[in-house]
């Protein structure tokens, strides 16, 4: 059985937790450079904002609504995501983190109704201890647990169970829109429109054959998942996280020995985004001994951070992965597990688009140039230099920008 | 000669492990108040506050009151605000 946790409206949620006020506001969050909308809350959602869209089109209605705007701070996103996890990992035996705000929890007795209720309530100790709101599914298999967390969004506690029955299943998401299922990307979704299916419906009512020929091995994959089979233990296809990891088959506890096999997973992760054309921005190191164990020799850590700049070279991964296993590495173990992820890959492609939004071209061209040259000779071969009187001119915008208060000793949030 | 470079030396005495039982539910906050003087607490001081910590009388307590945060003592019995965390510890650094 499995279970998924996905933080609501992440960016949005982290920008609340300091900010008492905002409680039930409009809130968006814009990307790099305050280019476009990457997250937006409930409210904002309602007033009609979509995603992705660039700021400088919907300045009216925020001005009419007084949404409150922020800048992207990943410093605090990041850390507090990464208390997230190590939170799931404290609570669980057996957890994989998927994104940066979702995670997946294998779950060993098939008593779905005593989950469910055990989730209920873990799911408010996470609002009080860590005051992150989450959505949790559950169910048979990872894709059904991932549609449920996303249904669970309109249920009053949060968690929403989709029994593995198929019959049971069909009336809740039956009319669905393909587009909504984890597995089935705008490719796959194109051509099972042209082939006239249209909903879920259609979809599960397609013998499992056609959908090998029309999808491949990756379609049905999520055709079996989606009727309740497990065929997805390691989600290693997905378009935008990538994952190498390892049991061992004997306990470890050197820390150079980990080392060297942290070097050969990020050569293969490395290797791997090459071939799908794709950089990562964010690179996470799980480490831990065997869950069956007793509780003062267990041990679980994780950590993700993100790259200075998107890469899919080793001379920029590796450092920063050894710096995290530094981080949580710890004498007196036998670890059983160690893995990496590359999360929110994109293609190389689509990053030159998306990370430059505004007008300027010039800057456009300086920055791509210098990705270039350092990916070539190294990291930090060419880096700007600053002049008294243009030192700040390439700095991407961050105008509302929340303070660091988790990272940074003179902006803690202040009580009165 | 040294033969401990700063960097790798750790004493077994940690303030970390001290005034921080549940790191992932731990937050700094600094304060900015007069009104705690008695309890020894003055401006600047560094509040270590844990959100998982379950209030006992007599603690001090940062509440969400009309989309405020407050700082409070807390009063035997139920407590009727919405608690954001309780303060465990304090640092003082005097230089």
């Amino acid at each position: 059985m499995f279970a998924l946790v996905d933080v609501d409206n992440f960016y949005a949620s982290c920008e609340r937790l300091f900010r008492p006020d905002l409680k039930n506001q409009p809130i968006v969050v814009l990307s790099s450079n305050d280019g476009c909308v990457v997250a937006r809350s409930s409210e904002a959602k309602l007033l009609g904002v979509k995603m992705g869209v660039p700021y400088f089109q919907i300045k009216k209605i925020i001005k009419k609504n007084k949404i409150n705007v922020f800048s992207s701070n990943y410093d605090l996103y990041q850390e507090l995501s990464n208390r997230l996890m190590n939170y799931v990992g404290q609570s669980f035996f057996e957890y994989q983190v998927y994104s940066i705000d979702e995670c997946f929890i294998k779950l060993k007795t098939q008593n779905q109704a005593l989950w469910e209720e055990k989730l209920i309530d873990w799911r408010m100790k996470v609002k009080q201890d860590l005051g992150l709101p989450v959505s949790i599914g559950l169910s048979q298999t990872k894709t059904l647990a991932k549609l449920a967390a996303e249904l669970a969004k309109k249920n009053q506690n949060g968690v929403l169970a989709l029994s593995g029955d198929e019959e049971s299943n069909f009336l809740l998401f039956a009319d669905l829109p393909l587009q909504e299922i984890w597995g089935l990307g705008p490719a796959s979704v194109r051509k099972l429109n042209q082939a006239k299916i249209l909903t879920v419906a259609d979809f599960l009512g397609q013998n499992q054959v056609f959908i090998k020929q029309l999808l491949g091995k990756g379609g049905v994959r999520t055709y079996l998942e989606l009727k309740g089979i497990v065929a997805d233990e390691d989600i290693a296809h997905q378009s935008h996280s990538l994952q190498v990891s390892r049991s061992f088959g004997q306990v470890i506890s050197d820390y150079n020995v980990l080392r060297g096999i942290l070097a050969q997973f990020v050569q293969q992760a490395c290797q791997k985004l090459r071939q799908k054309q794709q950089v990562t921005q964010m690179i996470g190191v799980h480490l831990a001994t065997s869950y069956y164990k007793e509780p003062v020799e267990r041990y679980h850590a994780y950590w993700h951070e993100r790259l200075p700049l998107p890469s899919n070279s080793e001379l920029d991964i590796l450092p920063l992965a050894d710096k995290i296993l530094c981080k949580i590495y710890t004498g007196h173990y036998q670890f059983q597990r160690l893995g990496i992820i590359c999360q929110q890959n994109v293609k190389i492609k689509e990053l030159q688009t998306s990370l430059f939004t505004n007008d300027n071209q010039s800057q456009v061209k300086l920055l791509t140039s210098l990705d270039k040259i350092n990916q070539k000779y190294g990291k930090n071969m060419v880096y700007l230099g600053t002049t008294a009187d243009k030192s700040n001119f390439w700095q991407p915008l961050a105008s509302w920008r929340s303070p660091n208060y988790l990272t940074d000793w003179l902006k803690l949030p202040v009580a009165k | 000669m040294s033969f401990f470079s700063y960097s790798t030396f750790k004493s077994d005495l940690s303030l970390d492990k001290l005034l921080i039982k549940n790191p992932l539910t731990t937050f700094f906050w600094r304060l900015e108040s007069d009104n705690f003087r008695d309890l020894g607490l003055y401006v600047k001081d560094i509040l270590v506050v844990d959100k998982s910590a379950k209030v006992r009388k007599n603690d001090l307590l940062i509440v969400i009151r009309e989309g405020e945060f407050c700082l409070i003592k807390a009063k035997g019995g139920r407590n009727e605000d919405e608690i954001w965390g309780v303060v465990v510890g304090v640092v003082k650094c005097l230089r």
